[in-house]
């Protein structure tokens, strides 16, 4: 009874405590990187007042963000206005509980019983599946959030994000189809092993899949250069225009985090999740990879060292982010749905038929 | 059953984006913009009137507050306006002097076109680079003139000084190196995809309705009107030097964007050319201590600034202060062509077309 | 000219500040306030009120300067055409400033003081040059362009009020001046001339021809002028600008309210008795 009681209840939520400390921790400091790695593309310096090379910044803003007035308009449709930032960040947080962030699960011995600690929250056989659901919810709350703000700017932003955000959605799903042909299972963390039974990772044969679902994780999460919705020097802030403060902050966090939700999704569907980087190498030195999962260590040891891959591959996907940001133009409105229905949708349905013919062919070939 | 209605959107004097205090009235049926109307006049400070209380030396300095971003161009056409009346002729160094201030603050200018207008579209980085080459030649007018922005660097038979020890070799030393800064630009947005599907084929003009709007400059070049008053009607040293005019096809965004590209080259190649060529001799001509235009003349002189035809009218009664002084701003006029040009595009469009026609508030409010 | 006069007579450059002396505290004599001739620096108001507004005909004018009559020397030269009447007392300088391109035989100057005739400089300035557009007015409008005169390269032509819109359209469709580019256009205010106190410019520019032309019109206090609008479109801010300052009538203008002014502005600043800083009650939001 305490074992279930512990195993479904216990764990899981200090695991959630956890998990969401440490993304809302890496969702500040991620702004700060952003802001460092745009500054050096652009020949400066970005923050570097608050704390050494800026690394109090994040805090700083925080701060700054809970103790800013709360304005909200008068004839604003106030129980939703305060609601909107709520729905569009808690499908960037739930979306975390099925991500795997390594592959181990380490034992842990506490008052005589030996408990299994998993790293990730729970692993659904419909992982994907939930992922994309989830991430559809996100659409209500920006297009809550302007309707309910009852200014023009704001509707004309939420409207916007709203198109964009369903248009994408269809590339999205479709490009992942190829690796789910692929890799057999809907399970994130059946993806990996799939990853790890081939030896090699998805995003050589399916780099189209990789491109379109990166380009479509783009879109979705309103980041340059699809980020019209938000477009500061046209519709001066899009749909988050009247939010001041807290709430304000809280659209920011669902937008980071949003970005990191696709970083992790690709690294998991393209980039082998939690395995480690061997340049191929592993083909050539078996053991190799064996070494690079700190596997002499023990579980724990291969725990963390999953954690560690992960999160680097997480970043370089982040690094991608900011990169395009710093460099393109933004779309219009009308190019970026052309560019959703007319070139991304094609590119992944021609994606799924070739995959499924190639991997017949593969296997008719094998025996 | 269903009913549309069209909505009236106010791009108010404070957005981001207008390039100063300008208001834009839009009628819109979704994102497409059925009417537009520009709104002016938040930055009027009576330059005019001021031009008629004030004696002709001392209007100098209002001149630079006009179009504060070109400064010199300003400065430069109200005193040709003023030599002009009284008949009195620069020397030759200061004519040449001038062209290459002219030239700097004309590449000064559209690196600060450029950097906005990109930053308008949604090109963070490239207003940063192109800040980093305008700092340069800012610190170049400072070490001449001692001010940045607001220059007031001709005086009325000349210039007040000389190009200072070492300034001659540091702006050689900037020109040189320029042309691969504007390769970079160059790079980073003109073959992108996303910039030319921004930029093509927004605000087209054509040539007979862009010359009926009174457009000038780049605008108007863009359009395919090879005019350009330095070479039509040369004053300063430009009669002496050679460049090439460039001249759009399309008379749409992308083609102005060429067209200011490559005037930023032309304006390095007079500069340097202005340099190799420098006279001697004196830098000033004798100015009567006071200014005695001929009583009832009137003159109305044009150059071209950065961002078009610069005119200056001067009605003079004899005495020292113009009766009249009328200051024909080139953005006031490409301002009026606005809505001719957006009809039918969508809201994003409007930024991008504020930016190409390359408006600034103080010149058109004056 | 002045320079010359100052290297003959060696005393010269004091007497100017002599004779300046009691300019400054002349105006508190008049009951004016003294102050803002200072604030214009080292500027002698120069037969101006203290703010810096031409004198009007009928207020007490300042003694004569040591510098000649400005009225006289247009005279002498003939310059535009007929010079006013000559005043009694020495002219301000808004009498000088009151004239315009008007046809003109020229008249005997009245006893000048100034030296005579104008300087080899001056003629060159009001010189005549060959202009495409001035020759092909004369062909169709010879009464018109018969008042022409020249200054630094330009025709300048007076028009009058009626047949502006015709002139205009001429010089733009003919095959050979092809003045397609109106320039600038803006009004003046000469409140010295009783009859005529407005005046409307047009600046018109050849591409083809690279040649100016200006056209002026004068008017009466309410008259109107035909709008150019359906000539040029770029007339339509420039007329609705010389409307906001200057109070101008443009007839069968679309839309002719203030561009630069408060919808709700009163007067008309360019006006010369209208004060540099403004009336108190010109805007709810002024403050005086």
């Amino acid at each position: 009874m305490t074992d279930t009681l512990v195993n479904w209840g216990l764990i899981p939520f200090l695991k959630i405590a956890l998990l969401l400390n440490v993304i809302l921790g890496v969702v500040a400091y991620l702004t700060l990187l952003e802001r460092k790695v745009i500054a050096f593309m652009q020949v400066r310096l970005g923050p570097r007042r608050v704390g050494p090379h800026g690394l109090l910044q994040p805090i700083a803003d925080v701060l700054k963000l809970m103790i800013k007035e709360d304005i909200v308009p008068a004839k604003s449709d106030h129980l939703i206005f305060a609601l909107a930032p709520a729905i569009t960040l808690a499908p960037a947080i739930i979306a975390f509980a099925v991500i795997p962030f390594s592959g181990t699960p380490a034992p842990l011995t506490l008052f005589g019983h030996t408990w299994s600690i998993t790293p990730w929250v729970t692993d659904i056989n419909v992982a994907l599946l939930y992922l994309l659901a989830v991430s559809s919810i996100g659409v209500f709350g920006i297009v809550l959030g302007g309707w309910a703000s009852n200014s023009k700017y704001p509707l004309l932003g939420a409207l916007r994000s709203a198109a964009q955000m369903v248009s994408y959605e269809v590339p999205l799903g479709l490009s992942v189809v190829g690796v789910l042909i692929l890799a057999g299972t809907a399970s994130l963390t059946g993806i990996v092993q799939a990853q790890e039974r081939a030896g090699i990772w998805f995003f050589g044969p399916q780099i189209v899949g990789l491109f379109l679902y990166f380009v479509a994780g783009v879109a979705e999460t309103n980041r340059a250069p699809f980020d019209l919705a938000e477009a500061e020097t046209e519709l001066v802030a899009g749909f988050h225009t009247e939010y001041t403060g807290m709430k304000f902050a809280v659209f920011f966090l669902a937008e980071y985090m949003n970005m990191i939700v696709v970083a992790a999704i690709v690294t998991t569907l393209f980039f082998g999740g939690w395995l480690p980087i061997t340049f191929g190498l592993g083909w050539v030195i078996p053991a190799l990879p064996g070494i690079l999962s700190l596997q002499f260590l023990g579980p724990w040891g291969m725990f963390f060292a999953g954690i560690f891959w992960f999160s680097l591959k997480c970043f370089f996907v982040l690094f991608m982010y900011l990169w395009l940001r710093a460099t393109y133009p933004r779309y219009r409105y009308d190019q970026l749905m052309r560019i959703g229905w007319k070139v991304l949708i094609p590119l992944a349905l021609g994606n799924v038929v070739v995959t499924a013919i190639a991997l017949t062919v593969y296997r008719s070939l094998k025996g | 059953m269903f009913q549309t209605t069209e909505m009236e959107i106010n791009l108010g004097p404070q957005h981001p984006s207008t390039h100063g205090v300008l208001r834009v009235l839009l009628k819109v049926d979704g994102e497409r913009i059925l009417e537009s109307k520009p709104v002016i006049g938040y930055l009027h400070r009576g330059c005019e009137k001021l031009g008629e209380t004030r004696p002709m030396p001392q209007v100098v300095v209002y001149t630079d507050r006009m179009d504060y971003v070109a400064a010199f161009a300003g400065n430069l056409t109200y005193i040709e306006a003023v030599e002009r009346l009284i008949g009195l002729e620069a020397p030759p160094r200061a004519k040449y002097m001038r062209v290459v201030l002219a030239e700097l603050q004309r590449i000064a200018s559209h690196l600060l076109w450029l950097g906005t207008h990109a930053l308008d579209i949604g090109a963070m980085s490239v207003f940063l680079y192109c800040f980093r080459e305008r700092e340069m030649i800012l610190d170049l007018f400072e070490g001449y003139c001692g001010a940045r922005l607001t220059l007031n660097a001709v005086r009325i038979g000349g210039q007040l000084n000389d190009f200072p020890d070492g300034w001659v070799d540091e702006a050689r030393r900037f020109l040189n190196a320029f042309p691969k800064q504007v390769e970079e630009y160059e790079t980073l947005l003109s073959q992108n995809r996303i910039w030319i599907e921004r930029t093509r084929g927004v605000g087209v003009i054509s040539a007979e309705e862009a010359i009926d709007w009174g457009l000038s400059g780049p605008p108007l070049r863009g359009s395919g009107v090879a005019w350009d008053i330095r070479k039509s009607n040369p004053y300063a040293a430009y009669a002496d030097l050679s460049f090439d005019v460039p001249v759009g096809e399309n008379g749409d965004t992308y083609d102005r964007y060429l067209v200011r590209m490559e005037e930023m080259r032309q304006a390095r190649r007079l500069a340097l050319e202005a340099l190799d060529k420098m006279p001697g001799g004196d830098v000033r001509a004798k100015v009567p201590k006071r200014l005695k235009p001929p009583a009832g003349a009137e003159v109305y002189h044009a150059t071209e600034s950065p961002r078009g035809e610069m005119g200056v009218y001067l009605k003079s009664d004899g005495s020292e202060t113009a009766y009249r002084c009328r200051f024909r701003s080139p953005s006031f006029v490409n301002l009026q062509a606005l809505p001719a040009l957006v009809k039918g595009h969508l809201i994003a469009d409007i930024v991008t077309l504020i930016g190409s026609i390359d408006i600034v508030l103080g010149c058109v409010d004056r | 000219m002045s320079d010359d006069e100052k290297d003959k007579s060696a005393p010269g450059p004091p007497e100017a500040p002599k004779a300046s002396e009691p300019k400054p505290s002349e105006p508190p004599k008049e009951g004016e306030t003294p102050a803002t001739p200072a604030s214009t620096g080292t500027v002698e108001p120069l037969g101006r009120t203290a703010e810096g507004t031409p004198v009007a005909a009928g207020a007490p004018t300042p003694p004569p300067s040591p510098r000649p009559s400005p009225a006289t020397p247009p005279a002498a030269e003939g310059a535009g055409g007929e010079a006013p009447a000559p005043r009694p007392r020495p002219a301000p300088p808004a009498a000088a400033a009151g004239e315009g391109a008007a046809p003109a035989a020229p008249r005997p100057a009245p006893a000048p003081r100034a030296p005579a005739g104008p300087s080899p400089a001056e003629l060159a300035q009001k010189a005549e040059v060959p202009s495409v557009p001035l020759d092909r007015l004369r062909a169709r409008f010879p009464e018109i362009a018969a008042t022409a005169t020249f200054f630094s390269g330009v025709p300048i032509v007076a028009v009058p009020a009626g047949s502006i819109v015709e002139v205009c359209r001429f010089l733009k469709d003919d095959e050979e001046s092809r003045c397609t580019y109106l320039s600038n256009l803006h009004g003046t205010h000469y409140p010295d001339k009783k009859d005529k106190p407005f005046e409307v410019v047009y600046h018109l520019y050849s591409i083809d021809r690279a040649q100016w032309i200006e056209l002026k019109i004068e008017l009466a206090e309410g008259e109107s002028v035909p709008t150019v609008t359906t000539v040029w479109k770029t007339a339509n801010w420039h007329e609705r600008e010389a409307f906001d300052m200057l109070g101008i009538d443009f007839a069968g203008h679309p839309d002719l309210t203030r561009i630069l002014l408060p919808d709700d502005w009163k007067g008309h600043p360019l006006r010369k008795e209208y004060p540099l800083e403004g009336n108190p009650g010109d805007h709810k939001y002024y403050r005086s």
